[in-house]
């Protein structure tokens, strides 16, 4: 306990550092997959193909050895971002394979009669997207876009193994010195869920939403 | 067969059965006695209850009040001292397999065949041997005339081939007594036929029989009594001769109005 | 690029791969064993147990696996339970992986259509009995689908064990960066292990839902 009232400043950095990168690493991640999911959709298989190839490959490794590949193996070829900025990378590149994937799903999931219609009332291939497919996608994929983000935000404890201060970070820093090691713990633990929790209710709030107001995905 | 019948003690009492779901009652006080050997039929408009007071027949719903009396016995209460408790769900099990019931749904276990549907509750339950069951298993599938589905499975069979293997399955465990909920109406019209054919030789060997129906002809040839319920009571009661031809409620005669047609 | 350190280490990397599938291997096991009553329980008659267990799924949904495992190793000490690395992780990942799993198991049983638990109730069949003949089989098509696709998941957590001091894949990989200094051959000889394991689930996976799809 005294411990933790000794840390509890650093737990506070390390908290706030934690909610920042996750923003800031599901915005970027969410842009830049949807925008490529859309791409993979309007070039076809020589963008698609390669798209997926990445998108297997981001989401089967562990996040740890891409955490380690961006923090070891990018300094060696001169490109040198710390611990945070790697983090932040390695995280993005794997958010960016699951954000494609489900913005993809989205885009299947749109009927695609829709587009004959539209092309016989002459819209464009840009006019229809904005205007009748898009806000289909998000839509569909809202419910899982808020079921990966509440899912993803612990991962987000592996940074530690990368050097980033967050809270598992401060946490084992802090039970070398305190003889309260599984208290501590619990509180990291604590925290993340806390994060987590409010992302779940999120989650509820918007998959009840969405399934309601427009019939779709509707469970017993 | 009726005056037979009725000479008999009962079998089966119901006494001022009362069911409450979702705040509502559904059952508001059901008498009635079944005569061993007998066949009782129930009809009545969906939502009067008649599933719901066949599922408190053999306790797979608890009644409210009121009781049910098995052979002289309290069903689903023992008395300890001066005060009545209710059983256990394993307690209830060795009522539940002299009292078969087969459903609209047909129910069958989708993973096994025909012969492996009817020796399983038998095997298990009974713990008797697979040699032995297997023999009465294919009497009974000769019996409902499926001999040659014996290696079927449910989904590879009609719905009428389905509900007879149900049947099969209900008689392997040698009830005294069968319920029966609408057991043709999820059939094709060419379907119930097989089934209700069944049913008539079962009810010609002296099997005790409670029935949910809405095949007026076949109540009519085969039931000893027939209970009309409405609204969660029992409106109209009788031999159905006469209460099927002469209608005393108007509820009963726009009901029968309804299924004639 | 010097891929000798890959090839003159060759006999760490299978080691450590062994013991990155038995760990998998040892977790999938134990979940789905600790999964099954779990997700019996949330469906209880009693109250307290439905509380439980519906507490262990959210409390496995939102902590970090990671906490898990320094649970297990850095933390029970506290207690005076020191346990072997290997079982510290693998005790971890098994309380996460039930969690995931109850939800899934607990899908496939409500999925048998509830006739068929009333069917069993009218034969006299007891419960224990009837799940463990008749429901629990009919659930296991519901269940395999995500239970197998879910075997990416824990192999990929699999890879934190590493961080409680268990040399297996990606523990070796940083404990030859760390000598070595050689972390792009070695980073990308580790990752192509982690994508060939992760074809071979993928490969389980597609069988079992051929296997399901065909009986339907
Ligand atoms: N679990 C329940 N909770 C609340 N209401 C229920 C429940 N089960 C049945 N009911 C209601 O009880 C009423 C009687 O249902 P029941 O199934 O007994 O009718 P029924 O006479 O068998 O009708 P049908 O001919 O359609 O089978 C219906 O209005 C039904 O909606
Ligand atoms: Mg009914």
């Amino acid at each position: 306990m005294d411990v933790f009232i000794a840390q509890f400043p650093r737990f506070l950095d390390a908290t706030w550092l934690t909610i920042w990168m996750f923003v800031l690493v599901t915005t970027v991640s969410t842009l830049i997959g949807a925008t490529l999911a859309v791409l993979a959709e309007w070039a076809g298989k020589p963008v698609s193909l390669p798209l997926s190839v990445y998108s297997w490959v981001f989401r089967g490794l562990p996040e740890l050895i891409v955490l380690l590949g961006c923090y070891l193996a990018l300094p060696a070829i001169g490109l040198d971002l710390g611990s945070v900025g790697s983090a932040i990378l390695g995280f993005t590149l794997v958010g960016i394979a699951f954000q494609l994937e489900i913005f993809r799903a989205g885009l299947n999931a749109v009927d695609k009669r829709i587009l004959e219609a539209t092309r016989a009332l002459g819209m464009s291939w840009w006019l229809t997207m904005r205007r009748v497919v898009l806000p289909q996608v998000i839509r569909i994929a809202m419910p899982a876009w808020a079921t990966f983000l509440a899912g993803n935000v612990k991962i987000f404890a592996v940074a530690s193994a990368v050097a980033v201060t967050e809270v598992m970070a401060v946490t084992r820093q802090a039970i070398a010195v305190s003889d309260q090691p599984f208290f501590l713990i619990m509180v990291a633990a604590s925290i993340y869920a806390a994060i987590a929790s409010i992302l779940m209710v999120l989650e509820a709030v918007l998959s009840r939403r969405f399934s309601t107001r427009y019939g779709l995905g509707l469970r017993r | 067969m009726t005056i037979a019948a009725a000479e008999k003690s009962p079998i089966l009492e119901v006494h001022g059965v009362v069911k409450r779901l979702g705040g509502v009652d559904i059952l508001k006080g059901i008498n009635f006695t079944v005569a061993e050997g007998s066949v009782v039929a129930i009809i009545g408009a969906s939502g009067s209850g008649k599933s719901t007071l066949l599922r408190c027949l053999n306790m797979l719903i608890v009644p409210d009040d009121g009781e049910i009396v098995w052979k002289g016995q309290r069903v689903g209460w023992v008395q300890k001292g001066s005060t009545w408790v209710r059983q256990k769900e394993k307690e209830l099990l060795g009522y539940r397999t002299q009292v078969g019931m087969v459903f609209q749904s047909f129910n069958l276990f989708p993973q096994m065949t025909a012969l492996e549907n009817i020796i399983e509750a038998p095997m298990t339950v009974l713990g008797r041997k697979r040699s032995e069951i297997e023999e009465e298993a294919h009497a009974l599938l000769r019996k409902v005339r499926l001999s040659h589905r014996v290696k079927a499975y449910p989904h590879q069979m009609s719905g009428g081939e389905q509900q007879r293997v149900a049947i099969a399955r209900a008689l392997a465990m040698k009830p005294k007594a069968m319920l029966f909920d609408e057991v043709t109406s999820a059939l094709d019209p060419e379907l119930k036929g097989e089934v209700l054919t069944v049913m008539r030789e079962l009810a010609a060997e002296g099997m005790t029989m409670i029935l949910v129906s809405h095949e007026m002809g076949f109540v009519r040839h085969v039931a000893d009594e027939v209970l009309f319920m409405h609204q969660g009571i029992v409106k109209e009661r009788g031999n159905p001769s006469d209460v099927l031809v002469n209608p005393a409620s108007a509820e009963l005669q726009a009901f029968l109005q309804r299924v004639t047609d | 690029m010097d891929w000798t350190v890959v090839t003159s280490n060759a006999p760490l990397f299978v080691s450590a791969t062994l013991n990155t599938v038995a760990i998998a291997a040892a977790t999938i096991v134990l979940s789905v064993v600790i999964a099954f009553p779990l997700a019996i329980m949330r469906d209880s008659r009693f109250g307290f147990l439905r509380w439980v267990s519906a507490g262990y799924s959210w409390t496995t949904r939102a902590m970090p696996t990671l906490s898990l495992l320094f649970l297990a190793y850095y933390g029970l000490p506290q207690f005076g339970i020191y346990l072997d690395p290997v079982v510290a992780a693998i005790t971890g990942l098994t309380v996460i992986a039930a969690g995931y799993n109850m939800e899934y198991i607990r899908v496939g049983l409500q999925a048998v259509p509830a006739g068929q638990y009333e069917a069993c109730r009218a034969l006299g069949i007891p419960l224990s009995i009837a799940l463990r003949r008749l429901i629990v089989p009919q659930a296991m098509r519901t269940i395999l689908p995500p239970l197998t696709s879910n075997l990416t998941l824990l192999l990929k957590g699999s890879a934190l064990a590493s961080l409680v001091a268990v040399t297996e894949l990606s523990g070796q990989a940083m404990a030859l960066i760390s000598y070595t200094y050689k972390p792009i051959e070695i980073l990308i000889a580790v990752a192509l292990i982690y994508l060939c394991l992760n074809g071979v689930l993928v490969g389980v996976q597609r069988l079992v839902e051929q296997r399901y799809r065909l009986q339907d």
